[in-house]
C-alpha cells in the first residue's frame, strides 16, 4: 500500500492526461474528467500529508525500481520518496491544480483538450519534482514541468504570449543545461544518483564546490533572484490565470526546494562556501523587488514583482542556515503559494469581467463588488504578513532564524516587510476605495460559484496556517534541524579535519 | 582452407545484404514485365523485412569476423551496436519508402518511378557495407552503393526544380569526397601497404604520404556527415529532396557515416580529445547559427542536424580521451535517438506539405496542429526528442554523451556544449510556436492526399522515441 502510494500520485495526473489528450469526448465531459484526476491526485496528496510522520527522520512511503544503468555511474533507479521538505510542497501542488481546473472555464475558451492535457501533464512533473529520489529522475520531471507551462503561456497567454514563453523557457533552460553538468559531476563523483545516498553521503569539496555553483544557477533563475528575474514579469502577465497560479504557486518553489535538497543536503559545503553571496543576493531581491513592485501600474505585473521580493526572503532564510530560519523558508514556499495564487486568481476575476488589469482603470470596487474586496484584502494581508494570517508565520520564522546568523541583512530584509505593506495596501486602496471613475466597475457580475469554490479553500487555508501552524511545522522541523545540523561543521572553516571523506 | 567455401559467418554477414539484393533485382524485373505498385511494394518490403530478421542473430554474438582476407583480417566485421545501427538502416528505408509511396504515385501520374523500391532498398545495402566495413575495398564500396541511390532518390521529382538542383548538388559535392575518400586510400595503401582496418592508425603514425591519406579519408567522412566547415551542401540537398528521402538521409546516412568515422577515423595520436572537442563545438555552433532563422522547417532540421552531429563529435572526444567501449554504446543510442526523431519529423512534415502546398516554409505551416492534429502532435515529440527534452530519447541522448564528457574529464568542454545546445533550444520552440501557437494560415483549396499508410508509419518512429525514452536498456546496454 505505501509503496504504491507516490506512483499512484505522480501516475493519476499522467493518466489523466493521456486519457484527456485520447478520449473521444465533448469539451464539458473532458473538463470534469480532468477534474475527476485533478481530485483524485488531491486526495491522495491529502492522504500523503495526513499520513506523514513528522518525527521521523529520512524518506517516507519509498519506491524503487530499477531504470537503467551507466557504466561507473552507477544504477539510475525510478526513486520516489517524501520527506519532511518535500511534504507540504506536494500537498500544495495536488491541491492547486484542482483550482486552476475549477477557474479555467472563465479564461480559458478555446482548444480545451489540449489545455487539460498540458495542465495534468504539469501537474505530474511538479509532483515527480518534490518526489524524485533520483538525480536523474529528478531532471526529468524537472524538464517535463516546463514544456506544458511553455504551452500553456504560449497558447492561453495574453498579447505578448509568444515573447513571454520563449524568454521564460530559455532562460529555465540555461540553468537547467548547466545544472544537468553539475549534476553529471555529482552522479560520477559519487559513484550513484541516489538522492537518499547522496544526502548523508560527503562528496570531495572541490567537487562540492563546482556542483554547487551549477546547481545553485539552476534553481536562482528558476526562483527567480535578481538579476535572472526579467522573465518573472513577463511570464506572470502573459499567462492565462491557472498558468500564473501554477507558476507562483508551485514552479517558483521547485527552485527554493531544490536549493534546500541539492544545496544544503547534497553540496552541504559547496552551500556553505557560497551561502553569504547567495543570501546576500535574496536580501537584494527583497529590496530591488519591492521597490518594483511599488513601481507598477499594471496589478498583475505588481504582484508578480512582489513574488521576487517574497523569495528573496525565501532565499535568505534558506542560506541563514538555522534551524528556525530553515523551517521559515519551507513554510514561506508554501505560503507564498497559496496568497500569491489567490492574488493571481483575483486579478483573473476582475480582468474577466473588465478585460483590464491597469490600477487606474479600477476605483470604489469595496462598494461596487463587496465579497471581490473581502477576498482581497484578506489575500493582500496574508501576503504582506500580518499576524494571524499564513504569511506572519513564515515571515517571522525567517527573520527570526536569521537575525542570529546574519543580523545585517535580516535587519535590510525587514525592510522589505514594511515595503510590502506600502505597495500591496497602495494597491489596495487605488482598486478597492475611492472613488468610482471607471463606469465599468459600477456594475460588475457578482462571484460566481466557480470562483468562490477556487478562492475560498485558499482563504481558508491562510487562516489556517495563521492561526494554527503546527500541524505543518510539526512535519518540517526534523528535517530542518537535520540540514542545519548537516551544515554546520563546513561554518566557520574548521570543518577540514573534522569530517570523514570517503576517497572516490 | 578452401578459398571459396563461405563459412557460417559469412552466410551471417552476407545474409542482409543478398536479401536486399535480391529484392532490388525482383522488383527491377517485375518492374518490367509488369508495373504492378502493390507487387512491387510487397516485396520490397519482403526483402527489408528479411535483411532486419536475417542480423537479428548478430546481436547476440559478440563480435563476428566474415570474409577473411588472404593477408590477415577481414572484409567484413559486425558487432551488435553494428548490428542494430544496420537493422536501424533498414528500417528507415522502409520508412521512407513507405512516407514517399502515396506522395510520388499522385506526381506520376499513378505510377512511382521505375527503379523506385529498387533504389530505396539498395540504399540500406550501402549503409550496411559501410557500417560493417573491416577492409577499404568493403568501406568505398559501401559509401558508393549508399550514395548512388540517393543521388537519383534526391531527383526524384523531376518536374520539381528544387529536386533536380538537389540531386546535383549532392552528386557532384559527393563525386568529389569519393574522390577525396579514394585518394586517401591510395594514399594510406601506399604508405603502409595495408587497406585493413588498421591502416589509418599505421599511417598517421608513420608520417609523411599515409599521414596525408588519412587526412584525405577524414575530409571525406566529415563531408559524408556534414561536419562543419563541410556541411554547406547540406541545407539545400535536404531541402530540395523528396521529404522521405531527406528522412533517409539525415537517419541512415547519418547513422552510418558516424559509424564509418569511429571506425575510420584518426585515433588520439593524430586528433586528440581537444581536437575532436573543438571540431564538435565549431560543429555545434556553425549548425545552430545557422539553422537559427530558416523559415523553413527543412531547412532548419538539416542545419540542427550538422549540430547533432557536433554532439556526437564530443563522444568521440571522450572515446579519444580513453573510453573505447562505452563510446560505442553512447554514439549508437545517440545515433538511434536521433534517426527516430529526424524520421518522424521529415515524415510529418511529408504529410504536412502535401497540404501546404509542397513546402515546408513556416509561413505555410503556421497552425498546423490544429489542420492535422496527428502530424502537430508527432512532429511536437519530434522536436523535443530532437531538442533533448526528457521523456524522449533525445533527452537520454544528450545525457549519456555529458557523461562521457564529464568522465573523460572534459567538464569545461560540457560545459560549452551544453549552452551551444541552448541555442538549439531556440529555433525548436520556434517551431513550436508556428506548429502550435500561431493562428492558422490561410487553407488552400486543394485536395489533400488521405494517406493512412504513411500516417501509420509515422506513428513507429514517434512511439518508439518515447519507448527507448522511457527503457534505454535494451538499446545503450548493446
Amino acid at each position: 500500500m505505501n509503496a504504491a502510494l507516490l506512483p499512484l500520485l505522480v501516475g493519476l495526473p499522467f493518466l489523466g492526461a493521456l486519457l484527456v489528450l485520447f478520449a473521444p469526448l465533448g469539451d464539458r465531459s473532458l473538463r470534469r474528467l480532468a477534474m475527476l484526476f485533478a481530485l483524485a491526485t488531491a486526495v491522495v496528496g491529502g492522504f500523503v500529508f495526513c499520513c506523514f510522520e513528522g518525527n521521523a527522520s529520512g524518506f517516507q512511503f519509498g519506491f524503487a525500481a530499477d531504470w537503467f544503468t551507466l557504466p561507473g555511474g552507477g544504477t539510475t533507479r525510478l526513486a520516489l520518496g517524501v520527506d519532511g521538505l518535500s511534504v507540504l510542497m506536494v500537498t500544495l501542488s495536488a491541491l492547486l491544480v484542482p483550482i486552476v481546473l475549477v477557474t479555467a472555464p472563465g479564461h480559458v475558451h478555446k482548444r480545451i483538450r489540449e489545455f487539460l492535457f498540458w495542465v495534468l501533464l504539469m501537474e505530474a512533473g511538479m509532483l515527480g519534482v518534490f518526489l524524485a529520489l533520483d538525480l536523474v529522475l529528478f531532471y526529468v520531471f524537472w524538464e517535463l514541468s516546463l514544456i506544458p507551462l511553455y504551452f500553456l503561456v504560449g497558447i492561453w497567454g495574453g498579447e505578448n504570449r509568444i515573447y513571454a514563453t520563449i524568454k521564460f523557457v530559455l532562460y529555465t533552460l540555461v540553468g537547467s543545461l548547466v545544472m544537468l553538468v553539475g549534476l553529471i559531476r555529482v552522479a560520477l563523483a559519487a559513484g550513484t544518483t541516489s538522492i537518499d545516498e547522496l544526502v548523508v553521503g560527503n562528496l570531495p569539496e572541490p567537487v562540492q564546490h563546482f556542483a554547487f555553483a551549477c546547481f545553485a544557477l539552476g534553481f536562482l533563475i528558476k526562483v527567480p533572484v535578481v538579476p535572472f528575474h526579467t522573465w518573472l514579469p513577463d511570464a506572470h502577465v502573459q499567462a492565462p490565470t491557472g498558468g500564473s497560479v501554477i507558476l507562483a504557486g508551485v514552479m517558483l518553489k521547485m527552485g527554493t526546494y531544490g536549493l534546500m535538497r541539492f544545496g544544503l543536503q547534497v553540496l552541504p559545503a559547496g552551500a556553505a562556501a557560497w551561502g553569504p553571496w547567495l543570501a546576500a543576493i535574496g536580501v537584494i531581491g527583497v529590496i530591488y523587488g519591492s521597490l518594483l513592485a511599488w513601481a507598477q501600474r499594471d496589478i498583475k505585473k505588481l504582484v508578480a514583482y512582489s513574488s521576487v521580493a517574497h523569495l528573496g526572503f525565501v532565499v535568505l532564510g534558506v542560506f541563514a542556515f538555522t534551524e528556525i530560519s530553515l523551517q521559515g523558508a519551507v513554510l514561506q514556499g508554501v505560503n507564498h503559494g497559496i496568497s500569491t495564487g489567490a492574488l493571481f486568481l483575483l486579478v483573473g476575476v476582475l480582468y474577466d469581467r473588465m478585460h483590464t488589469r491597469r490600477l487606474t482603470d479600477f476605483g470604489g470596487l469595496a462598494r461596487t463588488f463587496p465579497a471581490f474586496a473581502v477576498l482581497l484584502i484578506v489575500s493582500t494581508l496574508a501576503s504582506i504578513g500580518l499576524p494571524g494570517t499564513n504569511g506572519f508565520v513564515g515571515e517571522f520564522l525567517i527573520l527570526f532564524g536569521s537575525f542570529a546568523e546574519r543580523p545585517w541583512m535580516t535587519a535590510i530584509a525587514a525592510v522589505g516587510v514594511v515595503l510590502g505593506a506600502v505597495y500591496m495596501l497602495g494597491m489596495c486602496r487605488e482598486v478597492l476605495f475611492g472613488r468610482v471613475t471607471n463606469p465599468a466597475c459600477e456594475k460588475l457580475e457578482p462571484l460566481k460559484p466557480r470562483e468562490w469554490a477556487a478562492l475560498l479553500p485558499l482563504v481558508a487555508l491562510m487562516l489556517w496556517i495563521g492561526l494554527w501552524p503546527a500541524p505543518l511545522l510539526d512535519r518540517t522541523r526534523v528535517v530542518c534541524a537535520e540540514m542545519a545540523a548537516r551544515i554546520e561543521p563546513w561554518l566557520d572553516g574548521e570543518e577540514q579535519a573534522a569530517l570523514p571523506r570517503e576517497p572516490r | 582452407m578452401d578459398p571459396y567455401s563461405l563459412s557460417a559467418a559469412d552466410w551471417l554477414l552476407a545474409a542482409p545484404l543478398l536479401w536486399l539484393a535480391a529484392a532490388a533485382l525482383l522488383v527491377l524485373v517485375l518492374d518490367s514485365v509488369r508495373p504492378t505498385p502493390r507487387l512491387e511494394a510487397g516485396v520490397a518490403l519482403g526483402g527489408m523485412l528479411g535483411a532486419a530478421l536475417s542480423m537479428t542473430p548478430l546481436l547476440g554474438r559478440e563480435e563476428t569476423a566474415g570474409f577473411l582476407v588472404a593477408g590477415g583480417g577481414s572484409m567484413l566485421r559486425a558487432t551488435p551496436a553494428l548490428a542494430a545501427l544496420a537493422i536501424f538502416c533498414v528500417g528507415a528505408a522502409a520508412f521512407a519508402g513507405f512516407t514517399a509511396l502515396r506522395g510520388l504515385c499522385r506526381h506520376e501520374g499513378g505510377r512511382h518511378g521505375t527503379a523506385f523500391w529498387a533504389l530505396v532498398l539498395l540504399c540500406p545495402m550501402g549503409m550496411i557495407l559501410t557500417l560493417w566495413a573491416d577492409h577499404m575495398a568493403a568501406l568505398f564500396l559501401g559509401i558508393e552503393i549508399l550514395s548512388l541511390p540517393l543521388y537519383v532518390l534526391a531527383a526524384l521529382r523531376r518536374a520539381d526544380a528544387g529536386s533536380v538542383e538537389a540531386g546535383i548538388k549532392y552528386f557532384l559535392l559527393g563525386a568529389f569526397a569519393s574522390g577525396f575518400l579514394a585518394f586517401g586510400m591510395a594514399l594510406v595503401y601506399a604508405g603502409t601497404g595495408d587497406l585493413g582496418s588498421g591502416a589509418v592508425a599505421t599511417a598517421a603514425e608513420s608520417g609523411g604520404i599515409g599521414l596525408v591519406g588519412a587526412g584525405l579519408m577524414l575530409i571525406a567522412l566529415l563531408f559524408k556527415v556534414a561536419a562543419a566547415p563541410f556541411h554547406l551542401w547540406v541545407a539545400d540537398v535536404y531541402q530540395g529532396s523528396p521529404t522521405p528521402v531527406t528522412a533517409l538521409m539525415a537517419a541512415g546516412t547519418k547513422a552510418a557515416a558516424i559509424a564509418a568515422l569511429m571506425r575510420w577515423g584518426p585515433g588520439p595520436e593524430m586528433v586528440p580529445a581537444s581536437g575532436w572537442a573543438l571540431l564538435g563545438s565549431l560543429t555545434l555552433l556553425v549548425g545552430n547559427f545557422s539553422a537559427l532563422n530558416q523559415g523553413n522547417l527543412k531547412r532548419m532540421l538539416a542545419l540542427s542536424g550538422v549540430a547533432h552531429v557536433g554532439i556526437l563529435f564530443y563522444a568521440f572526444a571522450a572515446r579519444a580521451a580513453g573510453a573505447e567501449a562505452e563510446a560505442w554504446s553512447t554514439v549508437t543510442y545517440y545515433l538511434v535517438a536521433y534517426g527516430l526523431a529526424a524520421l518522424a519529423a521529415f515524415g510529418a512534415l511529408e504529410l504536412a506539405e502535401r497540404r501546404s502546398g509542397g513546402t515546408s516554409d513556416e509561413e505555410l505551416l503556421r497552425g498546423l496542429a490544429r489542420r492535422q492534429p496527428l502530424v502537430g502532435g508527432v512532429l511536437c515529440v519530434a522536436l523535443l526528442s530532437l531538442a533533448g527534452v526528457p521523456f524522449t530519447a533525445g533527452f537520454l541522448a544528450k545525457y549519456f554523451v555529458f557523461v562521457e564528457m564529464v568522465r573523460a574529464g572534459l567538464t569545461v568542454w560540457a560545459l560549452i556544449g551544453v549552452l551551444l545546445t541552448l541555442v538549439s533550444f531556440a529555433y525548436y520552440l520556434r517551431a513550436l510556436v508556428t506548429l502550435f501557437m500561431l493562428e492558422p494560415a490561410r487553407e488552400k483549396p486543394t485536395a489533400v492526399l488521405q494517406d493512412a499508410l504513411a500516417a501509420a508509419a509515422l506513428l513507429v518512429p514517434t512511439a518508439l522515441s518515447i519507448v527507448f525514452g522511457l527503457w534505454p536498456e535494451p538499446l545503450h546496454a548493446l
